[in-house]
């Protein structure tokens, strides 16, 4: 009898989960749909010629696909350039800042000592001027050192962006961590590297991800700087590249349009298969509490 | 002896792990941001071959520019608009997305709503100008749907364009707080959450008496630079309207580069800079005491 | 002080790291590639090489919306190109910072490819006593008409009057949802120069201007009577809704499938009209007019940094570009017409009839170009902007209008 009724609960809280899930799937796929809807009409455009972009009603389906757009940037060697530019930047600069903002972070979340507040601050205040006024004094240093004209310049440059953030939110995602984690290592015998490198950053392991997504799409949008410190063709990034074909007289869209998604493709697959390492890093980082 | 050595080291340990940073922001960003400050006291940069040295006066000419005060009045509502809109879809995703689902599908929604923010702003402007357009798709669907019965010039309307452009920043923004929220939840132990639902929590409660709490410090960090930066916010709002129609959407930094590279008054515009790292710097002390007092 | 230390230091870091000012090395900074992306400037480089090996020219290419920035922001740092495209409306605002070469002592030079008086007059005209620019290429500002909306609403023939020109627009708005008469770009987003690009043409052709030498004269009778019509017209249906919001880039694309019955634009828009939709009814005319046959010109202009090392080389580029048989190239690939007018022949040669009428406007209609006098000219046409949008909201009148443009402007340029 007591069987049975064990039993009896456990079918009904399975079919609550059940309908939970369901629930969940529609309210995602709702949202989701509402939220990419207009990266649905981005790739529309792609795959118009103009005039129907412009024709009415507006319409999400083409009458018949035009690759042109495609075809125009995939034969250009050009937009190869672009995008590895891009790719190598935005790479580099996500290597750089997540060592160095880890580093900084460490001491800031596992350390109070002389000076931490000046030195948080000073890392904060390096974001709160609006870049367009940097721009020509920043300019005029990159030139000093120089960088100009070069994807180094570019590096550096977002690599300054990046790292405040990189701090301020390792520290946050470090600060999450019990510091028992730490002493119960520095029992064992590690030194404060190791303890980072061995206790910390496993668990901090979905931050850490978070962070590089964020310093490499901040490198992978940046335009103005992009294009102030650089000049050579060889030297340009996919914004750059975008924006110039807003001309004087008249917009690409299919071409412009057709280079956004095709820039954003691998973008997008490298963030599908670093989630699932976050995914599986869940596990793992759901250590004892 | 030995015990002295280890405490210096030990008290040096900080400054050697907070060293490349601080070196690499310090030797590319205090020469520009002591410039700007520079700038601001003189009459007129880069135009003037030889500027003159006028002291605190472009700091009076603003202050007493009603311009000034509207732009300010907008970034204020831009601010936080968009922050909230941020931080209530960017969290609620986070949370709906991190549910108990298929690991597949998981990836596949986390993925697609990660979208808006893996383009350029000019494509973003310019393809939320089509969706908005008085002929554009929105306004098809919402004449198709009954809601609205004129096409709405979303952007051209001076009473419906700062919503237009909350809703662009919010669009693009909330996968940001989004993915740092997902990735936070990740480190929360799940053990906390077990000893919650023995007491008898529900969704809610848990949200409220673990989620929250444990993330405190994730959120708040998110909130501070997302804030910091949306009060600068500049490539969007410039593309997307211009600080139009009129200046119903002018904000400061549309404002700063209005005054730069459209007057040609960098001096003004370095001013205008100066009060955005001002107000910046006055909450990032209040953000930091707090902390200091949480810790 | 700033600046001096600024390109001192900027510039003993060129020098010492970097071989830009190499002797025989120019640099072109231009947007005009950007424009013309089959690679036509990358050939006219190498070909000049060819012909002048001692120096080299290197393409600098920007986005149009960037290149007055770049221009601005590269001088202050010391690392300008020698070779600038400009933009005529720049001309007044560059001569204050300082950027650019008088013209003067190398346009009076005899071993010229070119005589000075051949060239497109606008871009000449001296300001503070001196010449800054040459025309690579010039684009009458011209109406293009949608025939077949022309043909729907029940007319023959395009408007040639602005009576004509508001019956057609109202005619053709009221055909069906979606189709309007004319579409105005009064748009606050960058460049937010729809004034420029619509008002001043009808405004010339109603023998209108808003300069008087180098000081802003927006507030009068012509003006005025140039902004009632347009409220008109908008009030009676005649404009494409959503002024306020539309840019010139959706403007054209409206037209060119075939929303709107005309758009007022640059010549040079007819190719990407036809060879975008080929079954456009298309064809061009003379902004319309009260029987004043004045158009707005505008056209891509060359001028020299003041601040170039290499002054000598940088004129033998430029003087290459005016010769009359790489300048009808120049301009047959931008689908212009010549800034050097010896090149007409060439150009017209096998030219379309669209081309064809530019040439007769070009000809025969008397070129205006103000812009070019004003100090904070970018600035100024945001304030028409704004106050236009205001007016056609109903917020204020055409005569407000003008005063409220007149007092911002003023302003503006002290």
């Amino acid at each position: 009898m007591a069987d049975v009724a064990t039993q009896g609960r456990t079918i009904n809280e399975d079919r609550q989960r059940r309908w939970r899930q369901a629930g969940i799937y529609i309210a995602l796929t709702v949202v989701t749909f509402i939220m990419v809807f207009p990266i649905l009409w981005m790739i529309s455009v792609s795959l118009k010629p103009t005039t129907e972009t412009f024709s009415l009603p507006p319409r999400l389906l083409p009458d018949s696909f035009h690759w042109g757009g495609y075809a125009k940037v995939l034969t250009d060697p050009k937009f190869r350039t672009f995008l590895i530019n891009s790719y190598v930047v935005g790479l580099a600069v996500t290597a750089l800042s997540l060592v160095i903002g880890t580093l900084a972070a460490f001491g800031f979340s596992r350390y109070r000592f002389f000076g931490d507040r000046v030195a948080k601050l000073f890392v904060i205040t390096t974001q709160m001027v609006p870049t367009i006024t940097l721009l020509i004094p920043y300019f005029g240093v990159i030139v000093f050192l120089g960088l100009y004209d070069t994807l180094w310049g570019l590096i550096l440059t977002y690599l300054t962006f990046a790292l405040p953030y990189s701090i301020v939110m390792m520290n946050g995602y470090l600060d999450t961590i019990p510091k028992d984690f730490d002493e119960a290592a520095t029992i064992d015998g590690c030194t404060p590297l190791g303890v980072l490198v061995r206790v910390l950053l496993p668990v901090a392991l979905p931050g850490i991800i978070s962070t590089a997504v964020y310093t490499f799409l901040l490198a992978w949008n940046e335009f103005l700087f992009a294009l102030a410190l650089t000049r050579s063709m060889d030297m340009r990034t996919v914004p750059v590249g975008i924006s110039m074909m807003v001309g004087e007289f008249g917009l690409k869209w299919d071409k412009m349009m057709a280079f956004s998604v095709i820039g954003s493709l691998p973008v997008l697959i490298l963030f599908m298969l670093v989630q699932r390492f976050v995914v599986g890093g869940l596990s793992a980082g759901g250590v004892k509490g | 002896m030995t015990s002295t050595i280890r405490q210096m080291t030990t008290k040096g340990t900080p400054y050697f792990f907070l060293l490349p940073g601080l070196v690499i922001l310090g030797a590319l960003l205090s020469v520009p941001l002591y410039k700007v400050v520079e700038y601001s006291l003189y009459d007129n940069v880069i135009v003037e071959r030889n500027p003159t040295y006028v002291g605190l006066a472009n700091y009076q000419t603003l202050l007493t520019d009603p311009g000034y005060w509207s732009a300010g009045l907008n970034t204020l509502l831009f601010t936080v608009g968009s922050v909230l809109g941020h931080m209530v879809v960017g969290i609620g995703l986070a949370l709906l997305v991190n549910a108990d689902i298929a690991p597949r599908a998981r990836t596949f929604f986390r993925s697609m709503l990660v979208l808006p923010w893996i383009f350029t702003a000019v494509v973003v402007a310019l393809n939320w100008q089509l969706l908005l357009n008085p002929f554009g798709l929105i306004n098809y669907i919402l004449q198709w749907m009954g809601l609205t019965t004129e096409p709405l010039d979303w952007l051209g309307d001076p009473n419906l364009a700062m919503w237009s452009l909350l809703l662009i920043s919010t669009w693009r923004g909330y996968p940001f707080i989004m993915v740092s929220f997902l990735s936070g939840l990740q480190t929360v132990p799940r053990e906390l959450y077990e000893a919650a639902e023995i007491d008898g929590a529900g969704f809610w409660s848990k949200f409220w008496h673990v989620t929250l709490p444990q993330l405190k410090p994730v959120i708040y960090g998110v909130a501070l630079l997302d804030l910091i930066w949306t009060f600068q916010l500049f490539p969007l709002v410039w593309l997307s309207t211009g600080g139009g129609p009129g200046r119903a959407t002018e904000v400061l930094s549309t404002l700063t580069f209005r005054l730069a590279f459209v007057d040609f008054q960098f001096s003004q515009a370095a001013t205008v800079a100066v009060s955005i790292l001002i107000i910046s710097a006055a909450f990032t002390l209040l953000y930091l005491r707090n902390e200091a007092r949480r810790l | 002080m700033i600046k001096t230390r600024m390109t001192a230091f900027a510039l003993a870091a060129a020098t010492a790291l970097t071989p830009l000012a190499a002797q025989g090395e120019i640099e072109w900074l231009q947007w005009f590639a950007a424009e013309n992306t089959d690679g036509f400037y990358d050939e006219l480089v190498a070909d000049f090489e060819a012909k002048h090996p001692d120096i080299t020219v290197k393409l600098v290419t920007q986005p149009f919306g960037k290149v007055r920035e770049s221009i601005v922001t590269d001088s202050a740092i010391g690392v300008g190109s020698d070779v600038l495209g400009l933009n005529m409306p720049w001309t007044k605002e560059f001569l204050d910072i300082g950027i650019l070469e008088p013209l003067d002592d190398y346009l009076a030079r005899d071993d010229n490819s070119f005589a000075t008086g051949d060239l497109v007059e606008a871009p000449l005209g001296k300001i503070d006593g001196h010449t800054w620019m040459v025309p690579l290429n010039a684009f009458p500002f011209v109406m293009h008409v949608n025939m077949g909306l022309v043909r729907e609403a029940g007319f023959d023939a395009p408007p040639a009057t602005w009576a004509e020109l508001s019956a057609q627009t109202s005619a053709i708005s009221a055909l069906q949802d979606g189709t309007s008469g004319i579409g105005m770009p009064f748009s606050s987003q960058p460049p937010s120069n729809g004034p420029i690009l619509t008002f001043l043409p009808l405004l010339y052709a109603n023998g209108g201007r808003i300069m008087d030498g180098t000081t802003p004269n927006f507030d009068n009778p012509k003006v005025v009577e140039t902004l009632q019509y347009l409220k008109d017209m908008n009030d009676a249906g005649g404009m494409a809704p959503g002024a306020a919001s539309r840019t010139g880039g959706v403007d054209l694309e409206e037209f060119i499938a075939g929303r709107t019955g005309f758009l007022i634009s640059p010549g040079v828009h007819s190719s990407s009209i036809t060879s975008r939709n080929p079954e456009l009814d298309y064809t061009l005319v003379r902004v319309p007019s009260n029987g004043e046959n004045a158009y707005r010109v505008h056209g891509w202009e060359i001028g020299i940094s003041a601040d170039s090392a290499n002054k000598e080389d940088a004129w033998t580029f430029v003087n290459y570009l005016l010769s009359p048989e790489v300048n009808a190239r120049a301009a047959k690939a931008a689908n212009a017409l010549p800034g050097n007018l010896k090149a007409l022949d060439a150009v017209r040669e096998g030219a379309d009839e669209t081309l064809i009428k530019q040439m007769d406007i070009l000809s025969g209609d008397t070129p205006v170009e103000e812009m070019r006098q004003s100090p904070k000219a970018v600035g100024s046409w945001s304030v028409m902007t704004e106050e236009i949008q205001a007016m056609l909201r109903g917020d204020q009148t055409p005569a407000e209008t003008a005063t409220a443009v007149q007092a911002r402007w003023i302003e503006l340029a002290k």
